[in-house]
């Protein structure tokens, strides 16, 4: 039992991670970016070429695929996502959904559907921990996730960038009275929610198998984590994926993991039946 | 007399509203300027036009004798002009020193932590305060919080927008001997007020608009004693 919770902890780290950059953009721009899960997806097969024509280790790769997908996301907001940014959420779920139909079509016509994984050298390697016995990858992926949402809130917190984006997300007028070029900083923050999600992509790559569509699923599980740690919070995320990832091992183990995404649904049914700002987001 | 800021026979609205017909107004250097009226007389809007946040469709407008007619905001900060909203407008889950960074997000000399430790020696009340979240301070405390933001660029001319609404009486009076101490400082104001005995008080020259038309214009002293004035707003 307590392996699977700490096995639960650690896939919760990337979950976090994964769940980020969409908590980001969600917060600041007011937008659910139906896209998210295609980025993170796109950031698995950067690591895969790198990977495999460059030798280069998924944790090396991962700082070259984050700036790709930084630049690539700071595009596709001021020339698309930027239309529809203060519009009705209807419409931005419209734009974000069809790039993500746009993205896995493209991914798929790039690398094909089958199956994908990035296996380095120390992908199979373990190490025993008194009754325990825990996967070196896991733990990896697990700190390096951690690492870069220390870095992430430390950005936020302690750069005029991050206090700008922080501020554009609390009062877009007040922000633009202060001189802060907030369309500007909207094309930055969803820079940085792809660059995020390259980075959750690379470690996932190393966790599971992927395929263009794995995209959809990876919205999903970001979106529970983002209801299920509460907007508004800079923690949310990082406590909603390690929760999430508690509760799908535990429940794989019990029920199998048949059930490993009825399981999250119900989590995501549950708290906004029982506590709709998340577990630590403001109460309205 | 020297205007630090001069528009002339603006002309604005929204959309397909005209709200503005052909204002002109003076503020001059080192003088608190009062636009007072009943609501929807446009003294918001002509406030919003002033710092471009609403493009005027005809006139023109002067900051420091050089045009500044359809210039966007960040431009205006840049050159002296700040304007505070009618709502809170704090970021509130920042302490007060992060607004105060955020005040100064245009500048990029090495001067800023020792300008903080000026304006909040302007407003004691806020030093006292200065690590707790601006969301955690009084409706007041709010207010002298977005002056003192805006004093981050040491603005020559700060455009205010009802600075009164919301706030207890008691809190009103500190407000204006705030916004007093500033122009004795050297800043110039132009504030829209519905308080209007308030204003008057501390103001020097004031506009009265009707329907977004000059009704009235003169020396506050002399407007205190107008009778069409009186009668409206200060029986």
């Amino acid at each position: 039992m307590y392996e699977t919770i700490l096995n639960g902890l650690l896939l919760g780290g990337v979950y976090a991670l994964m769940a980020q950059g969409m908590a980001l953009v969600w917060g600041v721009m007011n937008v659910v970016n139906i896209a998210h899960g295609a980025l993170i997806v796109l950031g698995s097969y950067l690591t895969l070429w790198a990977f495999q024509y460059w030798g280069l280790d998924p944790i090396i790769a991962m700082p070259l695929s984050m700036v790709a997908l930084f630049v690539f996301g700071y595009i596709i907001q001021r020339t698309l996502i930027n239309r529809v940014v203060r519009a009705e959420i209807f419409f931005t779920l419209l734009v974000t959904f069809g790039l993500e139909i746009l993205m896995m079509n493209l991914m798929a016509w790039g690398w094909t559907v089958d199956p994908r994984r990035v296996n380095p050298s120390y992908s199979f390697s373990g190490f025993s921990f008194g009754p325990l016995t825990i996967p070196l990858v896991r733990l990896v992926t697990f700190f390096v996730a951690i690492a870069i949402t220390l870095l992430l809130f430390v950005f936020l917190q302690k750069t005029q960038t991050g206090r700008a984006i922080r501020a554009t997300a609390q009062d877009l007028d007040a922000a633009r009275l202060s001189g802060i070029p907030v369309v500007q900083i909207y094309g930055i923050t969803y820079g940085i929610g792809a660059a995020l999600a390259a980075a959750a992509g690379s470690l996932m790559a190393m966790l599971s198998s992927f395929t263009p569509y794995s995209g959809g699923p990876f919205t999903l599980k970001s979106f529970v984590i983002c209801v299920l740690g509460g907007l508004g919070n800079a923690w949310g995320p990082l406590v909603g994926g390690l929760v999430l990832g508690v509760v799908e091992e535990v429940s794989s183990r019990w029920l199998g993991s048949t059930y490993r995404d009825a399981v999250s649904f119900g989590l995501l049914v549950l708290i906004l039946l029982v506590r709709p700002s998340g577990l630590l987001g403001r109460r309205e | 007399m020297t205007n630090l800021l001069e528009a002339r026979e603006i002309f604005a609205g929204y959309g397909e509203m005209e709200i503005l017909h052909g204002i002109s107004i003076k503020a001059e250097m080192g003088k608190i300027t009062c636009l007072i009226g009943p609501n929807g007389s446009g003294k918001s809007t002509l406030l919003a036009t002033l710092f471009g946040l609403v493009k005027p469709r005809g006139g023109k407008i002067f900051f420091e004798n050089q045009e500044i007619t359809r210039q966007d905001p960040r431009h205006l900060l840049c050159r002296g002009m700040a304007f505070v909203l009618q709502r809170r407008s704090v970021f509130p889950q920042m302490t007060i020193v992060e607004n105060l960074q955020l005040g100064a997000y245009l500048r990029r000399d090495a001067k800023i932590r020792q300008d903080i430790e000026r304006v909040l020696s302007l407003f004691p009340a806020l030093d006292k305060k200065r690590q707790l979240h601006a969301g955690a301070l009084s409706g007041g405390e709010q207010r002298m919080l977005e002056l003192a933001r805006v004093m981050m660029l040491n603005p020559r001319l700060i455009l205010l927008d009802e600075p009164s609404a919301g706030l207890a009486p008691k809190i009103v009076d500190s407000i204006f001997e705030q916004i007093y101490d500033l122009n004795q400082h050297g800043v110039t104001f132009v504030i829209v007020e519905q308080n209007v005995r308030k204003i008057l008080n501390v103001a020097s020259y004031g506009y009265l608009l009707a329907q977004g038309k000059i009704e009235l214009e003169g020396e506050c002293t002399e407007l205190q004693r107008d009778s069409q004035l009186v009668k409206a707003y200060l029986k």
